[in-house]
């Protein structure tokens, strides 16, 4: 990425000439590229730092840039905290690629997910924290998030659809535990979703902010949708984001977090409901790193993450998708 | 590994040359990616190793505990998950709950083996 090009198109927005230093990409988004660098206008001295997140040649799951970008908008200022979003380019002219610029979150850090306890003392607060912006969240009507509303009996197909769709586009070998767990979502539908919401798509363990036990910033919107809340309760819960400490997001105990959400949101995490939730995380969880070794497999791209989800989370999802399965029963 | 060694190999060995190499020479921007980048291959190096080095034991493992199953079709990874798939389906169209859950259990344990071969833990 050019600092040249982002001076260009930022001296278009500020009116003035401007100058980038400090220009560095981040490494670990596997859906989009993600710079950050400083802004400085060289007439009134305006100095801003900024974030860019631009698409990269191939993606981990192809998502929408727009949706992600609405996203941030709807909830920018509010009590869910993220980045503040500033210009959306939907079309390779000014960043390279189709992106987004937003202000950098200054002095929060992100934890790897193969950290062990990455919050320390703070998974107390934090924990309060986080589940509660996620029942937040799920009190937010999609429309206000520019996201077209569906059906609450609709909610829980039109996702599988969707993910056996990619499966079956992608698969590479044979998979008889996630084709199994597939036939078992579709075999014990939950009841309709208690609300439709928005649904962030990808609220976990890595995605969010922190710093000490402060929640900066929520992140990583790009897979949001309208859906029932439980699908991200499920998927903040998978024990692959727990960093092996068995609670989920290596926060609270699964009780407290569901109290916590529960608070927030106003709904009820109904047992049977959160089940097929939770196969489906490790349903999609599969397929999603099945499809990022299709990436690979096919040459369209030779991202080292890419590689470490079609291995290390495959093999995860894999093994607790089969021994979830076996204790369900067929 | 969804990915055979080789492939997997390929792609680190394209990331080494296209991404790292080229950051390291020249300090550019891209020399914080392809900081972490370096350190994903390397962790994956060292996960494909554990991997190859427990394969022939696993793999004498599942067929042992397929043979009764599926027999000779147990032979190879792909061949004998192919035909795991077809008597997993089998048993839920006739509503055979301990045949299913007998199947599961084998892909359980070959799951199980196949993350613990990775040598996390």
């Amino acid at each position: 990425m050019p600092a040249d090009a982002l001076a260009a198109y930022l001296a278009g927005k500020w009116h003035e000439p401007v100058t980038i230093t400090g220009l560095k990409r981040f490494h670990g988004g596997a859906s989009r590229q993600t710079f950050r660098f400083d802004a400085t206008g060289a007439s009134s001295g305006r100095r801003e730092a900024l974030v860019l997140r631009r698409d990269p040649v191939s993606s981990l799951i192809e998502t929408d840039r727009a949706a992600e970008y609405a996203a941030l908008k709807a909830f920018a200022g509010s009590d869910v905290p993220v980045p503040e979003p500033l210009w959306l380019e939907p079309t390779a002219e000014g960043f390279g690629a189709p992106g987004f610029l937003m202000r950098e979150i200054p002095g929060g850090m992100a934890a790897g997910l193969l950290t062990p306890e990455p919050y320390g003392d703070h998974v107390g607060a934090l924990g309060e924290a986080l589940f509660t912006a996620l029942g937040r969240i799920h009190r937010t009507a999609p429309a206000a998030a520019g996201l077209a509303p569906i059906a609450a009996d609709a909610a829980a197909m039109l996702r599988l659809a969707h993910w056996r769709s990619a499966f079956e586009a992608d698969r590479l070998r044979p998979e008889p535990v996630i084709e199994a767990g597939f036939r078992w979502l579709e075999r014990h539908p939950p009841p309709p979703a208690q609300r439709v919401s928005v649904v962030h798509g990808d609220f976990r363990s890595g995605n969010f902010l922190f710093a000490g036990d402060r929640l900066l910033a929520i992140l990583d919107w790009e897979m949001v949708h309208a859906g029932d809340p439980l699908e991200d309760l499920a998927w903040v819960m998978d024990p692959l984001w727990s960093h092996f400490s068995g609670r989920p997001a290596a926060l609270l105990d699964r009780a407290a977090a569901i109290a916590v959400w529960e608070a927030a949101s106003g709904l009820v995490a109904e047992p049977k409901a959160l089940r097929w939730w939770q196969v489906f995380a490790q349903v999609m969880g599969a397929t999603i790193w099945v499809s990022s070794a299709r990436e690979i497999a096919d040459g369209r791209s030779h991202d080292p993450v890419l590689g470490f989800a079609a291995t290390l989370p495959y093999r995860f999802h894999v093994m607790t998708l089969a021994q979830t399965l076996e204790s369900l029963g067929s | 590994m969804s990915l055979s060694h080789a492939q997997l190999l390929h792609a680190l060995a394209m990331a080494q040359a296209a991404d790292v190499a080229p950051a390291l020479a020249g300090g550019d921007i891209d020399l914080n990616y392809a900081a972490g980048s370096a350190a994903t291959i390397a962790g994956l190096l060292m996960f494909a190793a554990s991997d190859a080095a427990s394969l022939a034991a696993r793999e004498t493992t599942a067929v042992a505990a397929a043979r009764s199953l599926v027999g000779a079709a147990g032979n190879g990874r792909d061949t004998r998950q192919a035909a795991l798939a077809t008597l997993l389906e089998a048993a839920e169209i006739a509503g055979d709950s301990a045949s299913w859950r007998a199947v599961m259990a084998l892909l359980a344990a070959e799951a199980a083996a196949e993350w613990a071969g990775l040598g996390l833990q």
